[in-house]
C-alpha cells in the first residue's frame, strides 16, 4: 500500500518538538502570570477556569511528547504525474488527494525553526482550498515545487 | 452598436460614490459640530468628488467578439481582460440609485473561488443599454440570447405567495438560531408580565437583531421569487426593494444542495441551493437559493425541471453497522469530558445551596439538581444525536455525480459533480481504522470561496472511489476543463 511513498526527514521531529516546546513555554508562562493574580480575583469561576487550564496544559504536555513521533511515523507522500497524495496525522490519520490538474499555485515556505534545520513546507493552492506537505528538506521542497510547476505548465500547454 | 465601442459608467456612479463619503462626513460633523470639521468635511467631499470624476472619465469598458476589456487610465492603471467563456454569471442589480437614475448595474463573475464574493467587473448603464449589453454577452456565454421580455413572458417553474416567502424567511434559518430566538421571545414576554426591568429591552433588542431583521431582509430579498430555465441557462430573479436578476449556464453548477432544517422537516418542506461561483456577488448569499421552502414532493419536481442533469435515480447506502462503534466511542469521549468538566460546578452548586439561609427546601433541591439534570439531558441528547446520525448519513455514486447526506438536526443532501472536486480528504481515527472506516471531506469551488462537504463513516475503500473516479475522469478525458475553468 505504501509502495513509492516517501517519508519525512528525521529532522522534522526536532522541528516539531521545538515548535511545541515554544508554545508550551508561552502557555505555561501565561498560566503562572494569571495565577499570580489569584488573590485579587479569587472566585469559584477563577478556580474553575484555572483548573481547566491546568488540565489542558497537562494534556498538551503529553501530546507534545508523543505527537512528533506519531506524526513522523504516519507521514507518507507521493507525487505522480496526475496527483499529490499525502497521508499524515497524529491520532486521526488524514489522507489527502489533490489532482495536479486542479493546482493553481505552488508555494515553498520556511519559518525560522525550519530554516535553522534546513526544512521547508510546500503549499499547493487549488480553487477550493490548500494542501500542505510539511517538514521537507529544502532541496526536496524546491524539487517538488519545480516538478509541480512543470506538470501544471504541461497541462496548460496541452489545453492550448 | 455595442461591439468594440468603448463605454463609460453612467455618470450617476459619481453621485453614488460621493454620497457615501458625504454621509460619513455629515455624520462626523453632527458629532463634532466645529467650524474646522465643517471645513474639512467640505474639502474631503470636493476632493473625493474630483477623484470620482477622474476615475469615471478614465475608466472604460469594451465588449469585443471574444472578451470584455476594462481599462482604467487613472493614477492606478489597470487593464483587465475577461474572456466570455470564463464568465460564470452575469447579474443585473437595481439598487436605490439605479431606480432613481433609471439605470442598472451589470456584474460579471468568473468561475473562481478567488474573490468569489466580489464581481470581476461591475459597470452601470442606462436600463435599455444595460439590457442590450446583457443580451450581447449572454449570446456569447450561453447557447441562446437573453431577452428582457423573457422575464415577463416566462412562467416561473415555481411561484411563492408572500406568506410562503415569510415562511421561508423564518424556517430556513438554522434550528439553533430559531431556538435561541424563541427563548428570547419567551423571556421578553415573561419579563413584560412579571417585571418592569431593563432585561426586557435587552431581550427585545436581541430578538430584533437576531430574528426580526434577518427574517425581514430575507422576505424583502426573496419577494417575487422567479426561477426558470431556457435551454441550458437558468434565470433567477427576486427582490422587493433591490431587484436581483441572474443568469448562468447549468454547466457552471458545481453542486446542488437540498436543505431541510428541523422545523421545515417537520412540515415536510425543504429548499434548494446551488453552488455557482459568482452568483452571490450581488445577493450576498453564502449559498444561492434556487427554490424556497416547498413541499418535498414538489421540490423533486422542481429539481427535475431545473437541473435534471444533477438528478440520479439510485440507492444511497447508509452507514455500515460497524460505524456504530466509532460514533459511540466518539460520543463516549466527548460526554466523559463534558461530565468531568461539569463535576466541579455541580459540587460547588451543591455546597452553595446548602450554605444558603432562607430559601425554601424546594428551591434548594432545584439548585442542587439543576446542573446534574442539565448534564444528564445533554448526555442523553448526545447519544440520541449519535443514534440518529447512524441512519441519516448516506453516500452514493452514480456516473459523474456523487451524493453525501448528513446533519442530525438540520439535514443537507449534497449532489456533487466529480469534476468540481478540488481536494479529497479521508479522515480516520483509531477506532474507525480498526473497522476499515473513514470519513470523507471534499473541497469544492463554492459561491463563498472554498467550501467543504463531509460524509459520515463509510468503508475507506468505498470513499477512496471519490478520488479515484475524479482522477480517472481527468485521465480519460471525460473531464472538460472548459466547463469549470478558473
Amino acid at each position: 500500500m505504501d509502495e513509492g511513498y516517501r517519508t519525512l526527514n528525521p529532522k522534522s521531529k526536532i522541528s516539531m518538538y521545538i515548535g511545541y516546546v515554544i508554545v508550551f513555554v508561552i502557555l505555561s508562562a501565561l498560566f503562572v502570570f494569571i495565577l499570580s493574580y489569584r488573590e485579587q480575583v479569587e472566585s469559584f469561576l477563577f478556580r474553575y477556569l484555572m483548573g481547566v487550564y491546568f488540565v489542558a496544559l497537562l494534556v498538551y504536555l503529553i501530546y507534545m511528547i508523543v505527537a512528533p513521533l506519531l506524526y513522523y511515523s504516519h507521514f507518507r507522500y507521493i507525487i505522480t504525474s496526475d496527483r499529490i497524495d499525502v497521508r499524515y496525522g497524529v491520532i486521526i490519520i488524514h489522507h489527502t488527494v489533490v489532482p495536479i490538474e486542479r493546482v493553481h499555485q505552488v508555494e515553498v515556505t520556511r519559518g525560522p525553526i525550519n530554516n535553522m534545520l534546513g526544512l521547508a513546507n510546500v503549499t499547493v493552492t487549488t480553487a477550493g482550498g490548500t494542501a500542505d506537505i510539511r517538514f521537507l528538506e529544502i532541496s526536496e521542497a524546491e524539487r517538488i515545487a519545480e516538478e509541480l510547476n512543470s506538470l501544471i505548465n504541461k497541462i496548460i500547454g496541452d489545453r492550448k | 452598436m455595442i461591439e468594440n465601442v468603448p463605454m463609460r459608467n453612467h455618470p450617476s456612479v459619481i453621485i453614488q460614490n460621493t454620497v457615501t463619503v458625504a454621509l460619513i462626513m455629515v455624520f462626523l460633523c453632527i458629532i463634532f459640530m466645529t467650524i474646522e470639521m465643517y471645513i474639512i468635511s467640505a474639502a474631503v467631499i470636493i476632493l473625493w468628488s474630483a477623484v470620482c470624476i477622474v476615475f469615471w472619465a478614465r475608466q472604460s469598458i469594451v465588449f469585443d467578439e471574444k472578451d470584455i476589456t476594462v481599462i482604467r487610465n487613472a493614477a492606478f492603471k489597470r487593464k483587465k481582460v475577461v474572456p466570455y467563456e470564463k464568465i460564470a454569471t452575469v447579474n443585473v442589480v437595481r439598487n436605490i440609485y439605479n431606480r432613481i437614475f433609471g439605470t442598472v448595474t451589470l456584474r460579471f463573475n468568473i468561475n473562481s473561488s478567488v474573490n468569489a464574493a466580489v464581481p470581476e467587473i461591475s459597470f452601470c448603464f442606462k436600463t435599455d443599454e444595460g439590457e442590450m449589453i446583457r443580451d450581447f454577452v449572454s449570446n456569447r456565454m450561453f447557447t441562446r440570447s437573453y431577452r428582457p421580455q423573457d422575464a415577463e413572458e416566462r412562467d416561473s417553474v415555481v411561484s411563492f405567495s408572500p406568506a410562503q416567502v415569510l415562511m421561508h424567511g423564518i424556517f430556513s434559518m438554522p434550528t439553533l438560531s430559531i431556538v435561541y430566538t424563541s427563548i428570547l421571545l419567551v423571556y421578553s414576554v415573561v419579563s413584560s408580565l412579571v417585571s418592569n426591568g431593563s432585561g426586557i429591552m435587552i431581550a427585545i433588542t436581541l430578538l430584533v437583531l437576531g430574528e426580526v431583521i434577518p427574517v425581514a431582509s430575507l422576505v424583502l430579498k426573496y419577494y417575487n421569487f422567479k426561477v426558470y430555465r431556457i435551454d441550458d441557462t437558468i434565470y433567477l430573479q427576486h427582490g422587493a426593494i433591490q431587484t436581483y436578476r441572474s443568469a448562468f449556464n447549468v454547466s457552471r453548477i458545481n453542486a446542488i444542495r437540498i436543505k431541510r432544517p428541523l422545523f421545515a422537516r417537520l412540515m415536510h418542506r425543504s429548499c434548494l441551493e446551488a453552488e455557482v461561483i459568482g452568483i452571490n456577488a450581488v445577493s450576498n448569499d453564502v449559498r444561492p437559493v434556487l427554490c424556497l421552502l416547498i413541499d418535498d414532493e414538489r421540490l423533486t419536481d422542481v429539481i427535475g425541471q431545473l437541473v435534471p442533469e444533477l438528478v440520479r435515480d439510485y440507492e444511497l447506502q447508509k452507514q455500515p453497522k460497524e460505524a456504530k462503534t466509532p460514533i459511540y466511542a466518539k460520543t463516549a469521549v466527548i460526554s466523559s469530558i463534558f461530565i468531568a468538566a461539569m463535576a466541579y460546578p455541580a459540587y460547588y452548586m451543591y455546597e452553595y445551596a446548602d450554605s444558603l439561609i432562607g430559601p425554601s427546601p424546594l428551591s434548594v433541591v432545584l439548585m442542587k439538581a439543576a446542573i446534574p439534570a442539565f448534564v444528564s439531558v445533554s448526555v442523553i441528547l448526545m447519544y440520541y444525536g449519535a443514534m440518529v446520525s447512524l441512519r441519516v448519513c448516506t453516500f452514493g455514486i452514480s456516473g459523474e455525480l456523487f451524493t453525501l447526506e448528513n446533519g442530525v438536526v438540520d439535514r443537507e443532501k449534497n449532489m456533487i459533480q466529480f469534476d468540481r472536486v478540488q481536494i479529497s480528504r479521508l479522515h480516520s481515527g483509531p477506532v474507525a481504522r480498526r473497522y476499515g472506516l473513514a470519513k470523507c471531506e471534499v473541497s469544492l469551488l463554492s459561491s463563498a470561496g472554498g467550501a467543504s462537504v463531509r460524509s459520515g463513516y463509510f468503508s475507506e475503500r468505498e470513499l477512496s472511489k471519490i478520488s479515484s473516479i475524479m482522477l480517472e475522469r481527468i485521465a480519460n478525458g471525460e473531464y472538460d476543463f472548459r466547463k469549470s475553468s478558473v
